[in-house]
């Protein structure tokens, strides 16, 4: 599938640890590996995919992205559409805010399942890789060695979904290591094969 | 009230001192005077001033009652003041010891609190002598000592000797390197910190500090923009634009950046001692500070506009633990040449990174259509990359270009908007520990930016292992050793733009790794 080149990728080095620790193995989802859908050459998977998060997390997104659009435009506009004595031509502003409040809905629920699916995660010898974005896409690598602290955190809706988000610090703020919505038992695998790799390694700064 | 009763005092210099060598001893008893050296020089005034003014208030002691009714209140307040003052800060002085022994640094307060601090040698990051304005009349100087991210100890305030002496000690030890307390050959004077084994890089003249600090933009568009609303007001008789619109605000803006150029940076003097990279400054308040050069994560050079004409550059650095070049204390400033021509930017560079070859480095451009998303910087923008650091360049007027060792590199990340997808580019962030936030090299040819991404990791591990190998903390001390430590081959050439021709879509020439990539991949 992806060719690398020799330098990258020396074809000599077995990868047997790709798969995490046997305490706790991936079994990755055949649903979540696959192509990256439309990636362009720089955001190709360093290794043979990406590991895809999981697709549940578009619902969570969802679900958050409309509470927060509820909040945002329709109280606004229902108290301006009452406020506002009939006849005055600014009273159909609050019907433009909540058009404007429904199409960005709209676009962001449709967007949700790409913009999820643009989300992996890859392990490239001793550094890890995170891929994301849509309109702006980044592909992050952090080496193992660098990493000061895992955190795997998630809040009550990712929760019930049954996902964590994996974030990694290193001593530059400027590192925008999250990888979010893995499923609970993936996220902690990741985190425990980052802890053991980020030992081997060491150096922090 | 002897502070050298309290322990053995200072040690017989020269002699190779037995293995337990214990300093316990108080600071000096002057401290509570220069803390509130204000209070006692206003008061001292009022004093001074009320007896020249032919008011003998101490010889008609019958009328002291009268007179005391004369007196104005604010100096009741300030005479409080200062006696309230002056009797905490000696009951401080009274409860507060240091001590150092052969494994540790302790600094113990047995005053209403009851506080023991302890710093082991090597979490000692940098220990830097200040000498406030009233401390240095007084012969006096504290010791900051750093130890990173938390709160480290200051000792305010010590003999400028002592205090010399202690600085040298702690930062043997934190090499680690043994060391006896009794180091002579240290002379600190109120102008310069310096012994006979140091060797001077760079020195500036006041002239050059008076220069660089007038030959900026923003003084000028800030006498400007206090000019215009004043010759206006003249011309018109406006008199209200003349003092209004916040004129004081700006005046204060134009004096403090002034000052803080003038005054901070003057006298400055970049030496190699055996302790380190010693840079002193300051015209009121003297600051010595030490570089650990093995923990500089970055170095940008930055060029404004009217610099650029003079031929001179400035160099900024990135330590873990200092704070921004705005910092009130200076000792943590990240200014590390405030002003200097090509040949000292080398020298100071070289002090640094004694292997570093500024003028080797190839700086390539970005491909034409980058034009597109930067007109402006295009014609600078570069980056170049050699077997120890990643260097970029970026800006327009204000040109800057940052140097990255690949053992300081915490992450690289791609990243890539949707003009550059539609212009076939992607940009490289190379990102350290570094305030500058700016080593970022956009607008790379697409595959040439991943290859450079992953090529530049490789780098950073190797050159990772390298250092764990043969830690650079180690090193430093033979490199100080050595006298040619700066050998000045060749003047580097900050001041054109890339030359180089258009980058193939690899990484440069100079580096063995980056050989691959034959083309872009085949489709995945």
């Amino acid at each position: 599938m992806q060719s690398q080149s020799p330098e990258f990728m020396p074809p000599p080095e077995p990868r047997p640890e790709v798969a995490p620790p046997p305490a706790a193995p991936f079994v990755p989802d055949p649903a979540l590996d696959g192509e990256p859908e439309g990636a362009t050459e720089p955001f190709a998977p360093p290794s043979d995919a990406w590991r895809r998060v999981s697709p549940k997390l578009a619902t969570v997104r969802r679900i958050s992205m409309s509470i927060w659009a509820f909040i945002f435009f329709v109280p606004a506009s229902v108290a301006a559409w009452f406020v506002i004595p009939p006849g005055e031509p600014v009273r159909w502003l609050a019907v433009v805010w909540l058009a404007l409040g429904v199409a960005w809905w709209v676009w962001r629920w449709i967007r949700a399942r790409r913009y999820v699916a643009s989300y992996g995660w890859a392990r490239r010898e001793k550094d890890l890789c995170i891929v994301g974005g849509l309109w702006f896409r980044n592909l992050e690598i952090v080496p193992f060695g660098r990493m000061q602290v895992v955190k795997v955190s998630s809040g009550p809706l990712l929760r019930a979904f049954g996902l964590s988000n994996v974030e990694l610090v290193t001593a530059s703020a400027a590192t925008n290591g999250v990888i979010p919505g893995l499923p609970a038992d993936e996220a902690k695998a990741l985190r425990d094969l980052i802890i053991e790799l980020s030992d081997a390694e060491g150096s922090g700064l | 009230m002897n502070p050298d009763a309290a322990g053995p005092g200072p040690q017989p210099p020269g002699q190779p001192l037995p293995p337990p060598v214990r300093i316990e001893e108080r600071l000096h008893p002057l401290t509570p005077f220069v803390n509130l050296w204000l209070g006692v020089v206003a008061l001292a005034w009022f004093v001074l001033t009320s007896a020249l003014q032919g008011d003998p208030i101490w010889e008609d002691l019958d009328q002291f009652g009268a007179r005391l009714q004369d007196v104005p209140w604010w100096v009741f307040l300030v005479g409080g003041g200062v006696v309230l003052g002056l009797g905490a800060g000696y009951w401080g002085w009274w409860t507060t010891k240091f001590v150092i022994d052969d494994t540790e640094f302790r600094l113990e307060n047995t005053g209403a609190y009851q506080e023991s601090k302890r710093i082991a040698f090597s979490r000692i990051q940098s220990v830097d002598v200040t000498q406030p304005f009233a401390a240095r009349l007084l012969g006096l100087a504290q010791v900051n000592i750093d130890v990173g991210a938390e709160d480290g100890a200051k000792l305010s305030f010590l003999k400028r000797a002592r205090a010399t002496e202690i600085r040298d000690y702690l930062m043997t030890r934190a090499h680690g390197r043994s060391a006896t307390t009794g180091d002579p050959g240290r002379t600190a004077s109120a102008w310069d910190d310096s012994a006979r084994g140091d060797q001077v890089l760079v020195r500036l003249t006041p002239g050059e500090i008076i220069l660089s600090a007038f030959a900026t933009m923003d003084i000028w568009f800030m006498a400007l923009a206090f000019a215009v609303p004043w010759v206006l007001g003249w011309m018109f008789d406006w008199s209200v634009l003349a003092w209004g619109g916040g004129m004081a605000g700006l005046a204060l803006a134009i004096l403090g950046s002034l000052s803080k150029r003038l005054f901070g940076q003057f006298n400055y003097t970049l030496a190699r001692t055996p302790a380190g990279l010693r840079i002193t400054r300051g015209l009121f308040t003297l600051r010595s500070q030490t570089i650990p050069a093995h923990r500089v994560q970055a170095v940008q050079t930055r060029q404004p506009l009217l610099w650029r004409w003079l031929g001179r550059a400035r160099l900024d650095i990135t330590v873990l633990g200092l704070g921004g070049e705005d910092a009130e204390d200076l000792s943590t400033s990240t200014i590390y040449l405030p002003f200097g021509t090509p040949a000292q930017v080398q020298v100071a560079l070289a002090a640094i990174w004694p292997g570093l070859r500024l003028e080797h480095l190839q700086f390539r451009r970005t491909p034409e259509r980058a034009r597109w998303l930067d007109p402006l910087q295009w014609r600078w923008m570069g980056h170049a990359v050699d077997e120890r650091v990643v260097a970029v360049r970026q800006g327009w007027l204000h040109r800057r270009q940052i140097i990255v060792p690949h053992a300081r590199l915490q992450s690289v990340r791609i990243s890539q908007g949707p003009f550059e997808r539609r212009l076939g580019l992607a940009s490289v962030d190379a990102q350290t520990t570094d305030a500058f936030g700016m080593s970022s090299i956009n607008h790379l040819d697409a595959p040439h930016a991943r290859a450079l991404a992953l090529a530049e990791m490789d780098r950073a591990r190797m050159s990772r292992v390298n250092e764990l190998l043969d830690p650079p903390g180690l090193r430093a001390a033979s490199v100080a050793a050595d006298p040619a430590g700066v050998v000045l081959v060749g003047v580097p050439d900050l001041w054109t733009p890339p030359t180089a021709p258009l980058p193939a879509a690899l990484p440069g020439p100079t580096e063995p790794l980056g050989a691959a990539v034959q083309g872009p991949t085949p489709d995945q």
